[in-house]
């Protein structure tokens, strides 16, 4: 299997390419290789959180307020967000981008982690697209992701697909 | 003060009690301090290891010891709350708190600006804290804790380190195991 490759700086790039003024954080391992440079990015500002559901709250709110927020949580933390996503997401019609952490998803069909099998069934349950980024050729399905929030007004996710090589 | 170290000090002291571990390094640590079939290993459901403890004190007169970690009891502080409100007076909460959530890549975590996890425990009712900076006043207040009637709430201030290789455990086999412990 090709390796997969999936840099910073190109996700940073189209974050800021779709005006993104704040990135509402709780921390794991598929997504932790954009830490470093989103703390050093100064047009973009990190919300450390401590329960994922507090951040589609602050997002909510930071919406609100005419800031452009996007959420980037694991996928475990999604399951953790379910009434937030439900009420602060769907229900008000918030084109919230969420960048979902992929953990578990092995990319060869055999997915043990329970946290990977259930992300997709769960998203299509609430009616949320998503797309998948796995590799830097992949990183303008987020501006994608960006265009189908404000055009159908609704929460959009990106499944992060890969650790950092 | 480094979590393994302590890990296998308190181990040392804690005869055949149940203890229940946060996910990552606490858990793995604590299966290199001695797999025992008494050792609650949790690879997920951040958060809730002090929750399970709890369920299991308010379910046996055994003490029950809660290794737990700093973010995943930011993750539900609520939990500190519930045990505010029920007083298990069998339950050690001990917080290895490495200001960071390390499993994840070291990230500082909250404590590390201010929060102060003992003084939450406070404000929810536990009388019985402690903030540990090193192995010989962890163990000290440990023996008390195993001494007197708690609920405790001891927050462990530590230094993170390389982690151990993660452990080789069957959550299956383990569970059956340590629910057998408890008697039928
Ligand atoms: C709901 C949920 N969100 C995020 C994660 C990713 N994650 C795994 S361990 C961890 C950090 C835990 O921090 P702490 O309790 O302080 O333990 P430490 O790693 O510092 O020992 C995180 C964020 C997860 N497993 N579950
Ligand atoms: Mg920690």
């Amino acid at each position: 299997m090709a390796e997969l490759h999936l840099t910073p700086q190109p996700i940073i790039e189209e974050l800021k390419k779709n005006g993104v003024t704040h990135v509402v954080w709780l921390p794991d391992s598929e997504t932790n290789f954009l830490y470093e440079r989103m703390l050093a990015e100064s047009s973009i500002e990190l919300v450390p959180v401590c329960r994922e559901a507090e951040t589609m709250a602050i997002a909510a709110g930071l919406w609100v307020g005419g800031k452009k927020p996007v959420v980037l949580i694991q996928n475990t933390g999604m399951f953790e967000s379910g009434d937030s996503i439900r009420g602060l997401g769907l229900d008000i019609g918030f084109p919230m981008v969420m960048m979902v952490g992929y953990r578990g998803w092995t990319r060869h069909g055999v997915t043990l982690d329970s946290a990977a099998r259930f992300t997709e069934p769960i998203l299509h349950a609430w009616g949320i697209d998503y797309y998948l980024v796995e590799t830097d050729d992949d990183v303008d399905r987020i501006s994608n992701a960006f265009d189908e929030a404000e055009k159908k007004q609704t929460p959009v996710a990106c499944l992060m697909g890969a650790e950092y090589g | 003060m480094h979590r393994f170290s302590a890990t296998k000090m308190l181990l040392e002291h804690l005869g055949d009690r149940p203890v229940v571990a946060n996910l990552g390094p606490s858990t793995d640590e604590l299966w290199h301090s001695g797999d025992r079939d008494r050792n609650f290993y949790t690879y997920g459901s951040m958060g809730l290891c002090s929750s399970i403890a709890l369920g299991m004190a308010l379910s046996t007169d055994e003490q029950v010891i809660s290794l737990d970690g700093d973010g995943s009891l930011l993750m539900n502080m609520g939990t500190i709350g519930t045990i505010g409100r029920e007083v298990p007076s069998n339950l050690i909460v001990v917080v290895w708190d490495n200001e960071q959530w390390a499993q994840t890549g070291y990230q500082a975590s909250h404590t590390a600006f201010g929060t102060d996890l003992e003084q939450v425990a406070r404000g929810c009712g536990i009388e019985k804290t402690a903030t540990v900076r090193d192995e010989e006043e962890l163990l000290s207040v440990f023996h008390q804790a195993l001494d007197e009637e708690g609920p405790w709430f001891i927050v462990a201030k530590i230094q993170e380190e390389e982690y151990l290789p993660v452990s080789p455990v069957e959550p299956e086999m383990t569970l059956y195991r340590f629910r057998k412990s408890f008697g039928d």
